[in-house]
Formats: structure tokens, C-alpha cells, sequence
């Protein structure tokens, strides 16, 4: 159980959320990952899902895939498969 | 999806008109941008921003209904526009566009604002913490504005420095250039930094998720060595992959005082990392390949593998000696003929006698032909981004050498797909996912391994290069 807590405090945003648990702020955590759906993930984007999706894992929370489409664009199915595959294998 | 929120957007959009916080406003898009001011100038106020409530209700009504053309009004916040964070400027959250939507198809002709939907989107959602790179910083207090006054569920921004890389670019329109441009085969190219690109080329995504725990996070941009991720992936390769003999760039060895029809099946250990490792058979027999690099008919001082009258051992299995030198017309060595010492089976000479260098080799009537895929880093410079509009002069035109003539142990048939294995002495490696086949074997080089050669030749320069 302390080897948990240590291993959840290694960066300051989780630091930030055990704090807002400790202060009863809030409950269970939810985060999002929202990604435009007009290109590929890269390693870049390997790096906020692995924050978002390995904070809801650590807090027992759960993380939001997001495809932002708020924009009157043709989607391009191509690139939402592609990023379903590479969050869902990722993580 | 977002869309699924327009309806609540909008009626979140009327209830700060009616607290009146919001206005339509029909400045131009030139207009607008010089009502704005700049960093050191405050903006100055529209002149639609005293409109009434009631007006505004109206015009944004119709505004939904469609009755304007593109571009003709926008709704805008009202906040303040000598702010000095030019977000807080009076914010566009509602511009006129005619378009079709792939989901919610004709009903709308007005579409939020990134700073207007992203707020509501994270509160309805629940969100708790809401994290995001740092240039959304100065977006913040637009974001916290937003919830405060709509009185909703307030997610917590947080912002991180996103991840550089040294020797690549991560701008997803560099990307889509080198795409669009051939400069790669696709987005799952195995040298391209996308996930998709990195799964192909080997790297398996609890890799991906220990470099990134490595990384970290922090609120101060830096750019990570490359080096760092090509690290993680050695280290686990290193642990967890079984070693097989290939000869990527193959030279013929003919042992002479072998029995022409003589076959032998000699034992390999597949992990000598690994102390519980299984362990395989290799056929030896009197023609061979080993690596062209491996042979020097005038070799420098430091150069210890074969060479004319010199004596190495072959991986799992004898000491050869080199005796004779065969050449083409032009020259070019096309075989080494050697002898073996019977008695050094296994790799040991029973007098005790030394050799410098044990080199991989694959039996010729074995072998079977692969292709491999030898790749390397994308760009030849290390910061890509400070080379601005000139990064594409820097691509390295040897990231990608193809090499069909290559040979490996029969072994390699029993691979699974998805096997990472270490080609002794030349780096590790995997089946390629899309065009490998078992009968046309294609693989790619995942990462080379530390090369202390290479070190000796670029110390010393190119002399040693025959």
C-alpha cells in the first residue's frame, strides 16, 4: 500500500490531485484525453495519454477518449480508427 | 462527442446573453482583429457591444436560424477589453457557418469557439482535472470565466510542457508533409515518431509507457534525446529477446578440410541473458556466410576478425583459419577459403589457444533469404525546429537502407509474428507487420546495438576503411 502511494506521487499533477482527494474536493477522478481527428498520434500525444489514462488507473478513476468535432469538417475515418487503435493498445 | 453538446452549448450561450455577458457583434474579421489590440496595446470596444439583451437574443436566435451569411456576425463574450491576457478580449464563442456537420448533419449553421466548447465539454462531462499543454497557460482564465459564470461543474486546468524530441518533429503538419511528400511510405513508416510508426517499428507500448514515466512531467519545456527512448527499448530488448545469427551483407566461406556432405547440428543458448534460457540447434556445413565487414584482407592494427593466415572463432561453433583469398575479374573478394580445427568444437581449443574475435555466421545450404530494413534516425539534426522552413533539407537520406540479399539461421521460421529478437552483433529487430511473410521474411531493425567498432573507425577516420 505505501509502495502505491509513492509510486503515485512521482509528478506534480499527481501531486496536485492527491491533494484535492486528501481536501475532499473531489472523488473519484475523470480525466480526458481529446484529440482533433486529423492526423496520428505521435509520441507527443503518447505522453498526455499516459498522464491521463495512468492517473485515472491510479486513482481508480476513469479517463474520457474525446474526438473533438466541433468543427464542420468531413471526418476522416481513416484517422479516428487510427487513434481508437493506438490509445486502446497504448493503454 | 462534442456535437452531442451543441444543444446544451447553445442554451449555455443564452443564459450569459441574458445575464448579459454575451452580445452579437457584426465587426469583420479585419475589423475585429484591430479592435483587439495587441500585447502592449489595450483593445477597444466594439460598437455592438452595447446592444440589449433583448436584441441579442434575437440576432443570436437568427442567427441559429440561419438568416445571416458566414462571417457576417459572431457572438462574443463580454469581458474586458483593456484586459492584459488579449484571450479575455471579448472572445468569439459563436461564428456563422454554412456547413454540413458529419454527425449533427444541417441543423446548425453556428459552431462553438475551441475556448467556448472546451469549458462546457470538460463539465459535462465531470471531468475532475483537466490536463493540457502549456500554451493553453493564458487560455485559463478564459476557461475559468467561463464556468464561473454559468455557475457549472468546474473541472481544474492543468497545464504541462509538452514532450520534444531531439532528431524529429512532432507538429502534426510536418508530419502530414513528410506523408503527403513520400519522404516516408505512411504514417506507420517505422521511422516516423507516431505511435502507429513506432509499433511497427518494435516497440511494444509498455516501452512507450516506461519512457514516458522516464520523462516525467513538468511545467518547463525541454526537448528529450532521442537516445533516451532508443534507451528504454535496448534495455528491455536486452532482457527479454532471444538471439538468432543472421549475415545481413553475406560473403562466402568455404572451410576446406570440411567433408563436402557433412551436416552438424550444434547447440545455441537463444538468451544469454537470460539464466534459464532454452536453447536451439544451428546447421554447420563446409559453405558459409559471414559478414562482408567481418573479413580484411589488409587489415589496420585494430582490427581483430578474419583476415589472411589469422584464426577467429565462429559463434556455437569452430576456430577457422583464413588460408586463401578468392577474386572476381575486377578484383572484388568473392570468397574466403579457410580451414577448421575439429578439436575447437563448441568454440574452445583444447590447448588452450586464444582468438580475438568470435564472429555470427549462417550455413549456406540452410540458410534462408530475408529482407531487412536497416533504419536510422529521421533528420540528420538534432533541434529540427530551430531549422524553421529549411527542416526538410535536413531528412536524413540514409534513414531507410533496404538490403535484400540478406541470410539467416533456418530458425527463423519458427518466429512469432510479433517475436523482437536480436540479430547477433547487428542490432535487434522484428518482422515487419505489413509485408513480412513467412515466404518472403521481411524485417526491420528496431534499434542497433552499442557498437565499440564504430567508435574505433570514427576516432580514427576514414583511413581504415581499406
Amino acid at each position: 500500500m505505501n509502495e502505491n502511494i509513492e509510486s503515485i506521487r512521482v509528478n506534480f499533477i499527481k501531486n496536485i490531485i492527491t491533494e484535492d482527494i486528501e481536501n475532499k474536493k473531489i472523488e473519484k477522478v475523470i480525466t480526458r484525453f481529446p484529440p482533433e481527428p486529423n492526423g496520428y498520434l505521435h509520441i507527443g500525444h503518447a505522453k498526455s495519454i499516459c498522464l491521463n489514462f495512468g492517473i485515472a488507473k491510479d486513482f481508480g478513476g476513469i479517463c474520457n477518449l474525446r474526438f473533438d468535432d466541433t468543427n464542420p469538417v468531413k471526418e476522416d475515418m481513416e484517422y479516428i480508427s487510427s487513434i481508437k487503435e493506438d490509445a486502446v493498445k497504448l493503454f | 462527442m462534442p456535437s452531442n453538446y451543441f444543444d446544451k452549448m447553445y442554451d449555455y450561450a443564452v443564459q450569459l446573453i441574458n445575464a448579459g455577458l454575451a452580445y452579437v457583434c457584426d465587426l469583420s474579421a479585419d475589423e475585429t482583429r484591430e479592435y483587439r489590440g495587441t500585447l502592449t496595446a489595450p483593445g477597444t470596444e466594439s460598437p455592438y457591444r452595447k446592444r440589449t439583451i433583448e436584441e441579442n437574443l434575437d440576432l443570436f436566435l437568427r442567427m441559429k436560424n440561419g438568416e445571416f451569411g458566414d462571417g457576417s456576425k459572431v457572438l462574443r463574450a463580454k469581458i474586458d477589453m483593456t484586459s492584459s491576457n488579449i484571450n479575455l478580449r471579448d472572445p468569439v464563442m459563436y461564428r456563422i457557418m454554412h456547413a454540413d456537420h458529419p454527425h449533427t448533419g444541417n441543423k446548425w449553421c453556428i459552431y462553438p469557439t475551441y475556448d467556448w466548447a472546451h469549458g462546457i465539454e470538460d463539465s459535462i462531462e465531470k471531468i475532475t482535472h483537466s490536463i493540457c499543454t502549456l500554451e493553453f497557460e493564458d487560455h485559463r482564465p478564459l476557461y475559468d470565466w467561463f464556468l464561473e459564470q454559468l455557475k457549472i461543474h468546474h473541472p481544474r486546468q492543468i497545464e504541462f510542457a509538452r514532450l520534444n524530441l531531439t532528431f524529429t518533429v512532432l507538429s502534426k503538419r510536418k508530419l502530414l508533409q513528410l506523408v503527403e511528400e513520400k519522404y516516408v511510405s505512411g504514417w506507420d513508416d517505422p521511422r516516423m515518431p507516431t505511435i502507429s510508426g513506432l509499433r511497427r517499428r518494435g516497440y511494444k507500448p509498455e516501452i512507450i509507457r516506461n519512457f514516458c514515466e522516464k520523462i516525467g512531467v513538468s511545467k518547463a519545456n525541454s526537448t528529450v534525446d532521442f537516445a533516451l527512448l532508443e534507451h528504454c527499448i535496448r534495455e528491455d530488448l536486452n532482457v527479454t529477446s532471444n538471439r538468432y545469427m543472421g549475415v545481413l551483407r553475406p560473403l562466402k566461406v568455404v572451410i576446406e578440410n570440411y567433408p563436402d556432405e557433412k551436416e552438424e547440428e550444434l547447440t545455441a543458448v537463444n538468451n544469454p541473458a537470460d539464466p534459464n534460457s532454452s536453447s536451439r540447434v544451428v546447421p554447420f556445413s563446409k559453405v558459409l556466410y559471414i559478414e562482408q565487414d567481418d573479413f580484411m584482407e589488409n587489415p589496420p592494427k585494430d582490427f581483430y576478425r578474419l583476415a589472411p593466415g589469422r584464426e577467429v572463432r565462429l559463434r556455437y561453433a569452430y576456430f577457422i583459419k583464413c588460408i586463401n583469398v578468392i577474386k572476381d575479374s575486377n578484383n572484388n573478394i568473392i570468397e574466403v577459403h579457410c580451414t577448421y580445427d575439429p578439436e575447437t568444437k563448441g568454440g574452445n581449443a583444447p590447448d588452450g589457444r586464444k582468438v580475438k574475435a568470435t564472429m555470427h555466421w549462417v550455413s549456406a545450404k540452410h540458410a534462408k533469404k530475408i529482407e531487412v530494413r536497416l533504419y536510422d534516425r529521421l533528420f540528420t539534426s538534432e533541434f529540427v525546429e530551430n531549422e524553421k522552413d529549411n527542416w526538410k533539407s535536413c531528412i536524413n537520406p540514409k534513414s531507410c537502407e533496404v538490403l535484400k540479399e540478406s541470410f539467416c539461421e533456418p530458425y527463423i521460421a519458427n518466429l512469432k509474428l510479433d517475436e523482437r529478437f536480436q540479430f547477433e552483433r547487428l542490432g535487434y529487430f522484428c518482422a515487419d507487420s505489413k509485408d513480412h511473410t513467412i515466404e518472403n521474411p521481411v524485417f526491420n531493425r528496431i534499434v542497433q546495438l552499442k557498437d565499440a567498432w564504430e567508435k574505433i573507425k570514427k576516432k580514427m577516420g576514414n583511413s581504415i576503411i581499406n
